[in-house]
């Protein structure tokens, strides 16, 4: 027979160590998973020494607490305890008595005490733990090797590499890099393909991505350069060929300011003394202006050649190699039909008229495209593309001379006359009559049933 | 001045066994006059040592009105029957003034007791009589007086009332309203005996008439009896486990089990706390303890509760009882207030 105190502390006991595992369980689960995160983390990132991470025992030591804590909140009262043991004991009351009262005579008569047992599954738990465990020791025990491997992966971007310093060098070959600014740049590609590493891939791709934007800025420049420079030499190609093969249809002033004009496009470029001197004293004969048309092309090929090559390099796209080849065109038999159909007086009346497209406008004289009023355009399903200029085409805007361009005349409307647009229209000033609303096709039959419907009458109303 | 009573020392074995030897006799002189009821037996003594009014309810010729007489017999108190009927007036139960002319020649009031004036009053068939009949039983019941035209009279100590009814022919009666359920310390249920017993009922008793009594007790020795009961000890922890089971049978209480909270309407009263505690007391003095242990709560609880519980309708339909209510509430409470967690279970101790 246990003495009923006795019994007490046994139960009080064993229940203590199970509450204490029951809430040391899941504490240490958790703890063991993060110690092992935090583990491998610190083998992989520094340089820690495996030995001085087994510190992070304490943290056992801390949750243990914690679960003692837990556990001493969670205890029972001595009196349930005793109430528990009273009633698996079949004592009647009388142990819970006991510790308000005196048994006395009753004392001999209280029957076996027997501790009760507690039992709990704890079977999921250890499970979890025991993986918890599992996984420090594997955080533990992985090869540092490992670990070294995945800190120092290196990043594969030869080939990015590889393609910039080309592009790089193709632009300091075609001058469109400084040499120093070329050299910096090949030095900080260089520079980058050494500490190009796979624990910041980030950084190393950030950092190319600012040099291949540095690279294709500075080409598309350059190919803006070219595409102005190739429309230049197109309009002196133009002016060349006019002045050598339609002498006949040109007027000698116009001839005069022509030659002018071309000896500022040419600004001396591949011209020999001879021609060049000729050039500025507006005094060409044919065989010179053919000279020159050919210096022309022979320019117009090496700006292409360019281009072509910038295009090649991935540097410049499709789009604006297209447009460099189109600006540079000279369209010599439709020049030669204008002339023949416009008679122009002077370079400013040549360009002005040359410049609009289509075949007269709508009466005589130059004027825009003909007009097309069979089907309206809508804008719906359109949107803008926002584009932003490139430095040659705002230096060209900022030049262009403002000019007139009027189809017809203006014919002002007289007040009374009815509105011929919006909702006022049709309506007569001054009438005195009421504005009517138009009312459109599709609405008419609602209007119709709106206003022949019947009318609730006020008895209606009223009930 | 403090209201708590304080705890009087426990009751020693010697103290204990006469009365306990008493209570013996008593039942076994009961198990003698009716034969195989010992269950029943017991509860009602509970029910007469704890002071408590009792319900019986059983179909006829079961021996609801036989258990009476026979207990009125052996413990030698006034017994009155009062064979309850539609057309019972409060006054011929309580009493009622006549007028009398008196020696010197006035005339006056005088009261003329009615039979509730009596130790042990058998109400038959309660439930026949009109609820202002049967309401003229509550101040008898709870307060153990009678007030009439003013003045309020005393009913002799003890007094008991020990009603009768029947669950069928259910035409023509008056359920017992609530607060008159309420003063009844137990209802129990009186079903018929087995073949075995019958058997022993017939061969041995002319009419079914039980055998007199050889022994029974005196007044004195009950009121003895009355005196251990109330010095049976009651542990705190067990008072708490009959508050915890009180309340309990409330839906809206956070230890409320299932059934209580789908089928219990309306739970039981403060009185059924004082009930439970009071029966347990002679519960455990008839088992010969001076304490009052989880055991005896648990026996007593059904016949205290089961007529204080109001089941909804959903009870109905389903058949549920006050009986499985509160034997589903006793499984799902546990007793000592031990709280463990859902995954921590006590095993229970195997005794040799």
């Amino acid at each position: 027979m246990e003495h009923p105190d006795k019994a007490i502390q046994n139960f009080r006991r064993q229940l203590a160590v199970l509450f204490v595992l029951k809430y040391a369980l899941p504490l240490a689960t958790v703890y063991a998973f993060v110690w092992g995160a935090v583990v491998l983390v610190l083998r992989a990132g520094t340089d820690v020494e495996s030995k001085s991470l087994l510190w992070g025992l304490a943290g056992v030591v801390v949750c243990l607490a914690v679960a003692v804590v837990l556990a001493r909140r969670r205890m029972p009262t001595e009196t349930a305890m005793r109430a528990l043991l009273d009633g698996q004991n079949g004592c009647g009351g009388l142990l819970m008595a006991e510790a308000e009262q005196e048994l006395g005579g009753w004392r001999q008569r209280m029957p076996t005490l027997t501790s009760p047992t507690v039992r709990w599954d704890g079977r999921r738990g250890g499970t979890l733990l025991a993986l918890a465990v599992g996984f420090v020791l594997v955080c533990f025990l992985v090869p540092k090797g490992l670990a070294d491997l995945l800190a120092d992966a290196p990043l594969d971007v030869g080939q990015e590499i590889t393609r910039l310093m080309t592009q790089i060098a193709l632009l300091k070959a075609e001058a469109v890099l400084d040499p120093k600014r070329a050299e910096a740049l090949a030095e900080k590609l260089a520079e980058l393909h050494e500490h190009a590493s796979g624990k910041e891939p980030a950084r190393t791709l950030e950092a190319l991505d600012h040099l291949r934007h540095l690279t294709q800025e500075a080409a598309r420049q350059a190919a803006e350069q070219s595409t102005q420079s190739h429309q230049r030499l197109g309009e002196a190609q133009a002016l060349a060929q006019a002045l050598e093969q339609n002498s006949d249809l040109i007027d000698p002033k116009l001839a005069k300011e022509m030659l002018a004009e071309l000896a500022g496009l040419m600004n001396d470029n591949g011209l020999d003394p001879e021609l060049t001197q000729a050039l500025r004293q507006q005094k060409l004969n044919a065989q010179q202006l053919n000279k020159v048309a050919q210096a022309i092309l022979g320019n117009k090929s090496g700006l292409m050649r360019r281009m072509g090559k910038l295009h090649k390099a991935g540097l410049i796209d499709d789009e604006l190699l297209t447009r460099c080849r189109k600006a540079g065109e000279c369209d010599c038999e439709g020049l030669r039909e204008f002339l023949c159909k416009n008679k122009c007086y002077s370079l400013d009346d040549f360009k002005s008229k040359s410049k609009f497209g289509g075949k007269g406008g709508i009466n005589r004289g130059s004027g825009a495209a003909p007009m097309t009023w069979g089907k309206p355009g809508s804008e719906d399903d359109f949107k803008f593309k926002e584009d932003v200029l490139p430095p040659s085409a705002l230096d060209t805007l900022k030049s262009t001379p403002l000019q007139e361009m009027r189809g017809g005349n203006v014919v002002h409307k007289k007040s009374s006359d009815p509105a011929a647009s919006g909702a006022l229209e049709g309506a007569a000033a001054g009438s005195g009559s009421a504005n009517t609303q138009v009312i459109l096709p599709r609405h008419r039959a609602a209007v119709e049933r709106y206003f022949e419907r019947q009318m609730p009458t006020k008895k209606q109303e009223n009930k | 001045m403090s209201s708590e009573v304080s705890a009087p020392a426990l009751l020693q074995p010697e103290e204990l066994a006469p009365a306990v030897e008493l209570t013996a006799k008593l039942r076994e002189q009961l198990d003698r006059q009716l034969l195989g009821r010992s269950e029943l037996h017991n509860l009602v003594l509970v029910a007469v040592l704890s002071r408590g009014h009792l319900l019986l309810e059983g179909v006829p010729g079961v021996g609801k009105t036989a258990l009476v007489k026979a207990l009125a017999q052996l413990l030698h108190l006034d017994f009155k029957r009062v064979q309850f009927t539609p057309d019972l007036m409060p006054g011929d139960i309580l009493g009622a003034h006549i007028l009398q002319e008196t020696s010197e020649g006035r005339r006056e009031m005088q009261f003329r007791p009615g039979p509730v004036f009596t130790n042990l009053l058998l109400a038959d068939e309660i439930n026949r009589a009109s609820p202002k009949t049967q309401s003229a039983l509550l101040e008898a019941m709870q307060e153990r007086a009678v007030t009439l035209l003013g003045t309020t009279r005393p009913l002799p100590e003890p007094f008991f009332v020990l009603a009768s009814q029947n669950p069928i022919e259910l035409e023509g009666t008056y359920p017992l309203p609530e607060a008159q359920l309420d003063r009844f310390l137990f209802k129990l249920i009186v079903t018929t005996v087995e073949a075995e017993v019958l058997d022993r009922i017939i061969s041995t008793r002319r009419h079914g008439a039980p055998p007199a009594p050889t022994w029974s007790m005196s007044a004195d020795e009950l009121w003895h009896i009355f005196s251990i009961v109330d010095r049976i000890y009651l542990p705190r922890p067990v008072s708490r486990y009959i508050s915890r089971l009180v309340a309990a049978t409330h839906a809206d209480c956070a230890e409320a089990p299932p059934p209580v909270r789908n089928y219990v309407a309306h739970g039981a009263s403060p009185r059924a706390a004082i009930a439970i505690a009071e029966s347990a007391r002679a519960f455990a003095m008839l088992a010969g303890r001076p304490t009052v242990g989880f055991d005896d709560i648990k026996a007593v609880a059904a016949p205290v509760l089961n007529h204080r519980l109001i089941l909804n309708y959903k009870a109905r339909l389903d058949r549920v009882d006050a009986f499985a209510v509160v034997r589903e509430l006793l499984t799902a409470l546990e007793e000592t207030g031990l709280n463990l967690p859902s995954d921590m279970k006590i095993r229970e101790v195997q005794h040799g």
